[in-house]
């Protein structure tokens, strides 16, 4: 079942900063130093805190004594779980459909650990060094049970149950059909089964996370800073946890550092923090260092997908089966069910594959609770197709780029009801106009897909193994369930924009401020924005899934088109005339006929304070809701090249193609380099990152030289990238997100280079890796693939 | 991540720095350069109750050249010595390999000697001074100098044999000898990450044109650093031109590790001892290529 | 900052038996006493009790390069180093190099290459450009490589930085001198 909505109607108008490539203003203050991010605004009157982490993986905490550590020197006190008057003790996650097990994540441990770097205990003393000193101190008898890292394994019987009460550690549990979900092959079918492995991964952002917090309005109110793209969410959460009314309390949240998923949370030290702070009465603040991040900023990625493609002689796939369960840790993350969840919504991407049964769980183990990272498990799901039809392509002589020829959907299929899917909103998969084909041919076309045999043979007689990778993915973005904005003409004449998203370095602040000075039709240095503070927005959905420009900058337009309204509305009622014949044009109002007079819009509020006969001028204020039944979806074709130094095991990407669309493109400078930043960030993923724990649940990868991230030697010399824009339906402005996609593609299409180049080898590519040296070296010490030449895949 | 309390204490001697560092009975650090003993007090992975900063001990920023070797003191940075004319002069190796510890950023403050005595698993310097037949002088309680080889100093399967509570002043590398070719190949796992397995190598050819000379050191493959005297063996006498009596040369020095292959993080030992082969043979090819193919060649230095 | 000598903040630490250490430093081209604890990390000295906030502490082992500052024309890691080590030094931040108001040349071809994302690892990079600079490294050299393996970028995906950089060195005799104090 299908359905159209109509677009709205764009007002007609000259192009002035849609699709220009606008410098951020927001980078003198960055390049200068001066960025103000949490870590720089003073503080200081504040403690310091510093948390005590549980070191065991699963144990009773059957004793905190703190004697020793309050006798040193510096510290003010050290406060558990009873000491922090706590009303509710449980942190939010959206994604618990009914039958979901209530395994959400609790402010701080009481009488059971359930991971290494779970709260404990916070201690408060005079500054960091004496806080740490005193943390050593801390004594915690704990009564060790076995822990369970290994999600497969958590699923036996006998496994150690991390909430026994529960009587289980599959705690959620998902349905994605579509078609005929008991599907068969038919006589002549090939029937692909395959396990894919997707190894544990973080999101280092570069800036860490932290917590301030101080009574004001004479004690009457809690101010709460924090690294946070929740903010609203935030203040929400800290009314209920502590007990206090919503207008007692502000959370303001500065630019961040980078989130990528990680700072989409509501964690333990947002909730711990403050209400140290208004139990001491007095100001404190922590800021996490690396090592503690590791341990206790959410994970991603980790899932085991079992999958059986059922697909005719000709290519086309008429099924897809798969069970999926996720590593998802100790307990819920504030999106922690959604990954996995993405596998059954978007495994199919671009690809028709009628036919769909797809199962996923979440099961709990002993390690850091899992969320999203960039792309949020669409870097999965992409990879399991892509891997998928390669090797459906190869086992069938057919070319890889033919057999996806074959299997997308056509412009004239869409949009497509792809069937209801288990997202918290509960809405069905809805895919918007789109032009899959076409973005094919672009990619090939611009990765020159038609010598990479001739590359490959060259390559071999420099000693290097060389493949290429083609992948194509689509992904939710622009997502609902709906956005605020508020919008401010001021008294003197500029605008001032409050908006819900936060600025974590997508250029969010840019984007939006191009909206709304082209819809208004002014320079965009009259246009102010602010974010991040509840006293100002207290309504916001908040910044994930790539919908800071499709879905904030979207509202922000919607906002200013409204504050047209109004202001005409305001000249209507002093000129004792219909709004009808009044206009907005070229940046301010054109009065009635006969004079036509025109206002421009900073001059707006002393010219009514005129016809009002007031003194000061007035501010005039719009603001707008925007539902967002639907979410648009980007897509885009990523194909990667690598080369392999069989001796040594490295890995170079000597080229990268993206051909993507993103609907309309607001700043094709921002768009770029959400591409690039995404596509290495999904290279650094598959080629080394992994998050590493002991057979006793000990996080072994703690430091930034265990947790090895791309560097510059890393993004491909030779990176080209083509844009299109196909209008959608779906957003007010024809916008998809950008943000994700670079990530989402570039697993996928590394993964099936590096299958290219070791296609002469047994060795499987199932999964994410990561295809370290070490992984390489193992596989091309493998004997050589049997019947090599019989079934090889003809190639262009 | 902030460092335990310890006293600071600046040297004023080197002989000052032992004696304190016996009076601490091994809670005593040596500050160098840093690179390595800040990070580990800032983690608390190790502790102090005094920190010895010898930087400012008088003799120790020497760099000085007598008869056919190079002496480097404690307090030489390696940027210093990655870009002194004298050592790229005459211990080209060591000017090369420095080239690929850490990153420039760390490079500006780390010290040349502080690597020999830090001894991390797959660390360049130690690697070269084995391939240098390099010579540490240690000064231990009492004013006592000696030299130690750096083949002693490494002859342990892990850390060094340095005796506690002493302080390495200088460290001694053997010149490059006229006609002499040098080659360093490291493996890792991108730039500015650590070696995964790491090889010096130098050559000097003989009048007959034939390898009269060898030396092959391997790190990373190991906890400590070797030489691979099998494979210098192997290759006495024989022409460099000899491609396949490289290779075998540098499957030997793999195989003739005297420790298991280290597994960690970041590889298997079954990777490394690969990695190893190609490093090697880099190694010597690149030596190869820098020593002078005439014959005549004497061992004078350079 | 004012005045030669300047009092530290010293109520943070009160009631400990720290040791310290006065040490004498050259900030940005000031004179800088201070009596500091001796375990005080050259990154709090600077961001703590100078203001010196530019700089940013993203890893605390040396990795990531976001504390980069100019330590006697060299650029240097301060989470890896003591306070108390830098006796006698001539330390640069970005503060000291920044043109008195706006952006200078480096900073507007970063912009101009959007090469930076969220900024956090902005400040790091730039004195690494201006050790470049004032070394001459010219843009096809090797060791551009090698001093950008310095500083990890999480969003930018390092394209345009790169970009930035070999402008940066390409015209460097162009440089005007810059804003320091």
């Amino acid at each position: 079942m299908t359905e159209k909505t109509p677009m709205l109607v764009q007002p007609a108008r000259i192009r002035r900063y849609v699709g220009q490539a606008v410098l951020r203003a927001e980078d003198e203050c960055l390049l200068r130093g001066t960025g103000g991010f949490l870590v720089d605004i003073p503080a200081p009157d504040a403690a310091e805190i510093c948390v005590v982490r549980s070191r065991e993986p699963h144990a009773i905490v059957r004793k905190i004594c703190t004697d020793r550590a309050l006798a040193n020197p510096g510290v003010i006190a050290i406060l558990t779980a009873n000491d922090l008057d706590l009303v509710d003790e449980v942190l939010p996650c959206v994604d618990m459909i009914p039958g979901t097990l209530d395994v959400r994540h609790r402010v701080i441990a009481r009488d059971r650990v359930r991971y290494v770097g779970q709260p404990v205990a916070l201690v408060v003393a005079a500054n960091r060094y004496l806080a740490e000193d005193a943390a050593a101190l801390v004594e915690i008898e704990y009564e060790s049970l076995p822990p369970v890292t290994d999600h497969m394994a958590a699923m036996n019987p006998g496994a150690p149950l991390l909430y026994p009460e529960l009587g289980t550690n599959i705690v959620y549990q998902v349905t994605q059909v579509d078609g005929n979900p008991a599907f068969a092959a038919r006589e002549g079918d090939l029937v692909i089964r395959k396990r894919f492995e997707f190894h544990r991964q973080t999101a280092v952002p570069l800036e860490t996370r932290g917590v301030t917090a101080k009574l004001i309005d004479n004690g009457e109110r809690l101010h709460v800073e924090s690294c946070t793209q929740l903010p609203q969410m935030l203040r929400t959460v800290l009314a209920r946890t502590l007990g206090m009314g919503l207008d007692r309390i502000r959370v303001t949240a500065p630019r961040l550092g980078g989130g990528f998923g990680c700072k989409e949370m509501v964690y333990p030290e947002e909730i711990l923090v403050p209400a140290v702070a208004r139990k001491l009465q007095r100001p404190v603040r922590w800021l996490e260092d690396r090592g503690e991040h590791f341990a206790s900023a959410t994970h991603a990625r980790e899932e085991t997908v079992d999958t059986e493609a059922v697909v005719a002689g000709d290519g086309t796939f008429g099924g897809l089966r798969l069970s999926g369960w996720a590593n998802i840790g100790a307990a819920f993350g504030f999106v922690g069910n959604t990954p996995i969840t993405a596998m059954g919504a978007m495994v199919r991407g671009p690809y028709r594959i009628p036919n769909l049964d797809a199962r996923m769980f979440s099961v709990v183990t002993n390690k850091t609770p899992l969320n999203v990272l960039r792309g949020a498990g669409g870097p999965q799901a992409a990879l399991v197709m892509e891997r998928l039809l390669d090797e459906a392509a190869r086992k069938l002589g057919i070319d890889r780029a033919e057999i996806r020829r074959r299997n997308l959907l056509h412009p004239n299929e869409l949009p497509l009801d792809r069937g209801r899917t288990g997202f918290a909103n509960a809405y069905h998969i809805i895919y918007d106009e789109a032009d899959y084909p076409r973005c094919l041919e672009a990619g090939l076309g611009l990765a020159d897909y038609a010598n990479c045999e001739r590359d490959r043979k060259e390559a071999a007689a420099r000693g290097k193994l060389r493949g290429m990778g083609i992948s194509m993915y689509v992904e939710i973005t622009a997502v609902g369930p709906y956005e605020t904005a508020r919008i401010t003409l001021q008294p003197d004449g500029t605008i001032l924009l409050f908006s819900s998203i936060m600025p974590v370095g997508q250029g969010s602040e840019t984007t939006q401020r191009q909206l709304v000075a082209e819809e208004l039709g002014i320079a965009m240095e009259q246009v102010a924005i602010r974010q991040g503070d509840t006293d100002e927005v207290p309504d916001a959905v908040g910044t994930f899934a790539s919908r800071g420009a499709s879905v904030g900058g979207a509202v922000g337009r919607m906002a200013a088109r409204e504050l047209v309204s109004n202001i005409l509305n305001c000249f209507a009622a002093e000129l004792a005339c219909d709004a009808a014949a009044l206009r907005w044009e070229g940046g301010g109002v054109i009065g009635p006929e006969p004079t036509e007079e025109f206002i421009p819009l900073a001059e707006i509020p002393a010219r009514l304070a005129l016809l009002r006969g007031e003194q000061e001028p007035q501010k005039i204020e719009a603001r707008y809701r925007l539902e967002v039944p639907k979410p648009s979806y980007a897509y885009a074709t990523h194909i990667a090249v690598v080369e392999i130094d069989p001796e040594t095991g490295r890995l170079e990407i000597p080229r990268y193609t993206v051909a993507h669309d993103c609907g309309k493109v607001v700043n094709p400078l921002l768009v770029e380099g959400q591409i690039v930043g995404g596509v290495v960030q999904g290279i650094g993923a598959v080629l080394r990152e992994r998050l590493v724990y002991g057979s006793q649940g000990d996080l072994q990868t703690g430091a930034m030289m265990d947790y090895v991230l791309p560097a510059a030697s890393d993004v491909p010399a030779d990176f080209r990238l083509w844009h299109m824009e196909t209008p959608t339906s779906f957003n007010p402005f024809g916008m998809r997100g950008v943000g994700e996609g670079g990530s989402i593609g570039a697993h996928a299409a590394v993964a099936n280079a590096v299958a290219d180049a070791l296609r002469d080898y047994d060795v499987a590519v199932d999964g994410s890796g990561p295809f370290t040296p070490a992984w390489i070296m193992e596989a091309v010490n493998r004997p050589l693939r049997a019947g090599l030449g019989q079934d090889r895949a003809p190639h262009p | 991540m902030k460092p335990a309390k310890f006293r600071y204490v600046r040297a004023e001697t080197a002989a000052h720095a032992v004696e304190l560092l016996c009076a601490e009975e091994g809670r005593a650090k040596i500050l160098a350069g840093g690179q390595s003993l800040i990070p580990a007090l800032s983690a608390r992975t190790t502790s102090a109750s005094v920190v010895l900063d010898i930087m400012r001990c008088p003799g120790l920023e020497v760099l000085s050249q007598t008869e056919g070797e190079v002496t480097i003191g404690a307090a030489c940075r390696q940027f210093q010595m990655e870009r002194s004319p004298l050592v790229q002069h005459s211990i080209p190796l060591l000017s090369e390999a420095l080239s690929w510890v850490a990153m420039p950023q760390v490079r500006s403050r780390g010290t040349v000697v502080g690597c020999l005595a830090q001894a991390n698993a797959g660390a360049e310097v130690p690697v070269v001074s084995l391939a240098l037949d390099a010579q540490f002088q240690i000064l231990v309680r009492g004013g006592e100098r000696y030299q130690m080889p750096a083949q002693d100093v490494y002859a342990a399967a892990t850390g060094t044999r340095l005796p506690a509570e002493s302080l390495i002043v200088s460290a001694s590398f053997r010149s490059r000898a006229v006609g002499e070719g040098w080659g360093f190949y490291e493996v890792q796992l991108r730039p500015g990450h650590f070696a995964l397995v790491c090889c010096a190598a130098t050559l000097l050819l003989d009048q007959n044109g034939r390898i009269g000379s060898v030396r092959i050191a391997l790190g990373g493959l190991t906890a400590s650093p070797y030489r691979a005297e099998r494979a210098e063996k192997a290759l006495l006498g024989e022409s460099v031109e000899n491609d396949s009596m490289i290779d075998e040369a540098a499957r030997i020095a793999s195989e003739e590790r005297p420790w298991p292959a280290r597994t960690d993080l970041h590889a298997t030992g079954a990777f490394r001892s690969k990695a190893a082969v190609a490093a090697v043979a880099r190694a010597l090819m690149d030596a190869r290529v820098r020593c002078s193919r005439h014959p005549g060649a004497t061992n004078e230095r350079a | 900052m004012s005045g030669p000598d300047r009092e530290f903040q010293e109520a943070a630490w009160l009631d400990s038996d720290e040791s310290r250490t006065a040490i004498r430093v050259v900030v940005n081209g000031k004179q800088v006493r201070a009596r500091v604890p001796d375990r005080l990390l050259l990154s709090d000295f600077l961001r703590d009790h100078l203001g010196l906030t530019a700089l940013k502490v993203a890893c605390g082992e040396g990795a990531c390069g976001a504390c980069t500052v100019v330590i006697d024309g060299e650029p240097a890691r301060c989470c890896t180093l003591l306070a108390v080590q830098t006796e006698g030094a001539h330390i640069l931040t970005l503060e000291g190099i920044n043109a008195a108001q706006g952006l200078n040349r480096v900073q507007q071809l970063f912009q101009q290459n959007h090469a930076v994302q969220c900024g956090y690892c902005t400040p790091g990079w730039l004195m690494t450009v201006y050790c470049m600079m004032h070394r001459s490294i010219s843009p096809d050299s090797d060791e551009v490589a090698a001093y950008l393996s310095g500083h990890l970028c999480r969003c930018t995906g390092y394209r345009n930085i790169w970009t930035a950089v070999r402008q940066a060195l390409g015209n460097a005799a162009e440089e005007p001198a810059s804003g320091e104090k």
